[in-house]
């Protein structure tokens, strides 16, 4: 195989039968023509129907095809972090494998990304799904990622994005994360841009969300605000936690001592111990946290770096690929 | 060891802990079946060093004139899981087969494992049909439907120890301390899959099995530990965050309910031990939730170490 390969294209496929070569054939028409050295990386999701023949057919007759089959079925994310793991490019593609993204806005992505971003994000400000199960959800909780993270992205959930494949190779990408990438990107100071990009509605198969993950996506962005607060300063996220039980603390303090005839104090007191202990619980859950960080694989300078040299990596894959 | 290490059909490994039962006469009923319907056997037995102290002379001395088997001493008591991770690494063919140190199921029934890995990459035995009493049936029933409910595999005799394995399976599971039950549980998690097999029960294990209060204790405790693994292994604040807004979602509502007392009843909050009740609640869930993201951050530091996922193969 050619090492030299400038764009990889990662679509993710779960039970996807129908789509599988309307999706290869789009892809190729867009992005055949560019001139650059493409592969296309599809990740089987462990589907139960024919994904996987199907594809197999169509890579049999085209190099550019590559199919990634996993033993089971492990979620978007898992299969869009495999893509990314095994994809070659320097460039690399993610979009959904049910049609409603279009390669045709990826030569356009691909122009912004050489602007000098290091990941360009689509944004389907024509969304064509329900109204109510799909589009005031997602409005509602965009807005709220954007404000929790402090990166405003208008449309976090959709899957088509350019990256640098320096900056996303290094990046820890597990669970359902792939609704946080920028945010995730945003510890190693990545520079970041949204485009408007085409969707369409639903040809074939079932949607595979539902309301339920309102609750999901809420623990999900906790815990992703521990992790952008901890990345930074460990302590300061518990001990910021911490204040809320102390505030309680004190007002149940006040409530206990303030009256004359001491009718709160047995209760009033042993609220306020309750309280107390938890702060400081928390504070030391964060030297616990702290050390766990510590201790941990992250190393936080390598991951500053990626984005620090990213001018100078990007001048030089411009005039001539850079082998692996 | 066995010498002509590329030609083992089979290997057999018996984990030899806490419950043995005639051991030894159990091995060349083994061994003369197995042997009768394989090429190459090898038996490999890890014994405890409790159980060591009950037959290890036995074993030795059927040991010093059988070249199919070996012996692994451990040095303490290791539990069962753990004798056989021990034995998977001595272990020399493709495919494994796990007996336990009694008997269990019908020895001339175990040929009919072999077709249960046609489609499926374990095997599992399942007791059926059971010649024991219902209070032994009421049991297996009980831990099996939990186990079903919380893992969403069928499984309906986790606690028959019999299990035929292609070794590339169990290479990437890492088990300790009783997690054997759960083998296919662990194997689903990195992509294997398992399908039951049902053996008729032996009358020797037909005896009634009715443990202390402490095991089936500790037996619910191995259950949620493997299903926490398995199921939360990636995402630990999906775990506390239930348990930890469940409790303050109790303590809110109950907050909520004394504050309305208080406003529009005049009931006053000091001599009220349901607040302090309530506050409890409110704050053990708000711990939970922090503790939950603790994990999150050990995952977060950790998760380039370990793939989350299993790929089967790639093509071009």
């Amino acid at each position: 195989m050619t090492s030299n390969v400038e764009l990889s294209i990662v679509v993710p496929l779960y039970n996807e039968e129908e789509s599988v070569e309307h999706m290869y054939r789009a892809i190729i028409d867009a992005v055949d023509s560019l001139g650059y050295e493409y592969e296309i990386l599809f990740v089987n999701d462990g589907s139960k129907d024919r994904t996987f023949e199907k594809a197999c057919a169509l890579a049999a007759n085209d190099h550019h095809l590559r199919v990634v089959d996993f033993r089971k079925n492990y979620g978007q994310t898992p299969a869009m972090a495999a893509g990314i793991d095994n994809a070659r490019g320097q460039i690399i593609v993610t979009m959904d494998g049910d049609l409603q993204n279009d390669p045709s806005d990826i030569a356009m992505m691909i122009q912004k990304l050489k602007e000098g971003y290091d990941i360009v994000v689509g944004w389907r400000h024509n969304r064509q799904d329900k109204l109510i199960t799909r589009k005031i959800p997602s409005m509602i909780a965009n807005r709220l990622i954007g404000k929790v993270t402090g990166v405003p992205i208008k449309d976090n959930g959709c899957s088509l994005k350019v990256y640098r494949a320096d900056v996303m190779k290094n990046l820890p990408f597990y669970n359902e994360m792939h609704r946080f990438i920028p945010a995730l990107l945003s510890i190693s100071g990545a520079k970041f841009a949204e485009v408007k990009v085409k969707h369409h509605a639903r040809q074939f198969g079932e949607s595979k969300y539902g309301l339920s993950r309102v609750y999901k996506v809420l623990l999900d962005l906790l815990t992703i605000k521990s992790i952008l607060s901890v990345s930074d300063h460990p302590m300061r996220w518990f001990t910021t936690l911490s204040l809320a039980p102390m505030l309680l603390t004190f007002i149940s303090l006040l409530w206990t001592l303030l009256p004359s005839d001491n009718t709160n104090l047995v209760v009033g007191s042993t609220l306020s111990l309750l309280f107390f202990s938890t702060s400081v619980f928390l504070v030391f859950l964060g030297v616990l946290a702290e050390l766990v960080f510590r201790r941990g694989k992250i190393d936080m300078s390598q991951l500053v770096l990626m984005t620090a040299n990213s001018s100078i990596v990007k001048n030089a894959s411009q005039g001539n690929a850079r082998n692996e | 060891m066995n010498s002509n290490t590329s030609q083992v059909d089979l290997s057999v490994i018996v984990p030899v802990c806490e419950r043995t039962r005639d051991t030894v006469a159990l091995y060349q009923e083994y061994k003369e079946y197995l042997n009768s319907i394989k090429e190459n056997v090898e038996f490999i037995f890890v014994v405890g060093a409790t159980a060591y102290g009950r037959i290890g002379a036995e074993l030795e001395k059927v040991n010093r004139e059988d070249e199919q088997m070996s012996v692994i001493v451990m040095s303490r008591d290791f539990g069962e899981a753990t004798a056989i991770k021990v034995g998977i690494s001595e272990v020399n063919g493709d495919l494994i087969l796990i007996l336990p140190p009694y008997k269990q199921v019908e020895t001339e029934s175990l040929g009919k494992l072999f077709d249960g890995l046609e489609n499926s990459d374990i095997a599992l035995g399942k007791r059926w049909p059971r010649l024991d009493g219902a209070g032994n049936q009421l049991q297996t029933k009980a831990f099996n439907f939990l186990l079903r409910k919380l893992s969403k595999q069928d499984y309906t005799d986790i606690g028959c120890g019999i299990r035929l394995v292609k070794a590339e399976a169990l290479s990437e599971i890492n088990l300790y301390g009783d997690q054997h039950r759960f083998l296919p549980l662990l194997a689903h998690e990195v992509g294997y899959s398992s399908s039951e097999v049902e053996l008729p029960q032996a009358p020797e294990d037909a005896h009634s099995r009715i443990y202390k209060p402490w095991v089936y204790f500790q037996r619910l405790l191995d259950l949620i530990t493997i299903i926490f693994l398995t199921q939360f292994n990636k995402k630990p604040l999906r775990f506390f965050g239930l348990i930890g807004s469940a409790n303050i979602i109790i303590g809110m509502l109950g907050l909520l309910y004394l504050g309305f007392e208080r406003l529009f009843l005049d009931t006053g909050l000091a001599d009220r031990p349901l607040l302090v009740l309530f506050s409890l609640f409110f704050v053990l869930g708000f711990q939970l939730l922090a503790i939950g993201l603790v994990g999150e951050i050990i995952v977060f530091t950790h998760a380039g170490d370990k793939k989350e996922y299993r790929i089967r193969k790639i093509v071009n």
